[in-house]
């Protein structure tokens, strides 16, 4: 028991160590090598946690591998756009005017009801409204509303005019 | 820039770890099994089990212990059975094999990768 109790302790603090060096970004929306990254975290740590015939270097070294490579991968990707584009892919634009490109609805995979329903959340109702609507390399969807204008109506001349005397007199 | 740099200086001591670890496994299952296979008494299995418990800090940290646990069975094993030619000869073949496939086992190579 003792044992599993130090194992796990350890494996925390690395894994805490790891998390914190990689940067809040983990903690945010996760792009595909960071989720990647995450998961194979938290499976490679539980592995000696839950044999101890398992050596504790089997789960520490490759926790400490991936978090070394993810560093390195993120730090390449801010520098070169090239490579952000080959690792991430790009934002597509789903919406453009109110106008839904079917053809990039497609080629992401998503249907018609969660474009809808990924605007709602977003409080749109009215697709006729969307300025853009673009679907992140994260997964989301952010949309932005088109303000409309209210309409402000011209006052007549010869109403201004009457306006005016009505208040003199008063 | 000084996490890229710390990251890689962490990998390259990975990568130089492995390979001294690959090193010093062969090493100790050469010698090892060199011992093994010219041992015929008493003394001389005990040398070779001496020998297997020096090194156990770091087998018990690099190799599984269920590996580990069978070597030094199998090594008991040998010297229980001193006195019988045949089963003396299986029990050190034993052995052996076992030394050998630890030492596979840290080999990157096709069957060991996939």
């Amino acid at each position: 028991m003792a044992v599993i109790l130090t194992r796990t302790l350890i494996m925390f603090v690395v894994v805490y160590a790891a998390t914190r060096f990689m940067g809040k970004r983990q903690l945010g929306q996760l792009e595909l090598s960071e989720l990647i990254v995450a998961l194979l975290i938290a499976d490679l740590a539980a592995q000696p946690l839950s044999d101890i015939g398992v050596p504790l270097m089997n789960g520490l070294i490759p926790v400490l591998f991936l978090l070394c490579g993810e560093v390195l991968i993120s730090g390449a990707a801010l520098k070169s756009k090239n490579f952000r584009d080959f690792l991430w892919g790009k934002p597509s634009v789903l919406v453009e005017d109110g106008k839904i490109d079917l053809k990039e609805l497609k080629r992401n995979r998503i249907s018609l009801d969660e474009l809808a329903e990924a605007l709602r959340k977003k409080n749109i109702f009215d697709l006729a409204n969307v300025k853009y609507a673009v679907f992140e390399t994260d997964g989301t969807i952010n949309a932005v509303e088109e303000k409309i204008k209210p309409k402000v109506e011209k006052i007549p001349q010869d109403n201004q005019k009457k306006n005016g005397e009505k208040k003199d007199n008063a | 820039m000084r996490k890229e740099i710390i990251a890689l200086a962490l990998l390259l001591i990975m990568v130089g770890g492995a390979v001294w670890n690959v090193s010093y496994i062969n090493n100790m299952s050469s010698e090892l099994t060199f011992m093994l296979e010219t041992a015929d008494t008493y003394e001389q299995i005990e040398a070779v089990i001496n020998k297997w418990f020096e090194a156990e800090e770091y087998t018990q940290i690099a190799l599984r212990h269920s590996e580990v646990d069978a070597i030094t069975s199998d090594l008991y094993t040998a010297l229980e059975f001193l006195d019988n030619k045949e089963e003396f000869a299986a029990a050190k073949e034993r052995v052996i094999w076992r030394l050998e496939h630890i030492q596979e086992m840290e080999q990157v190579r096709w069957g060991t990768v996939f």
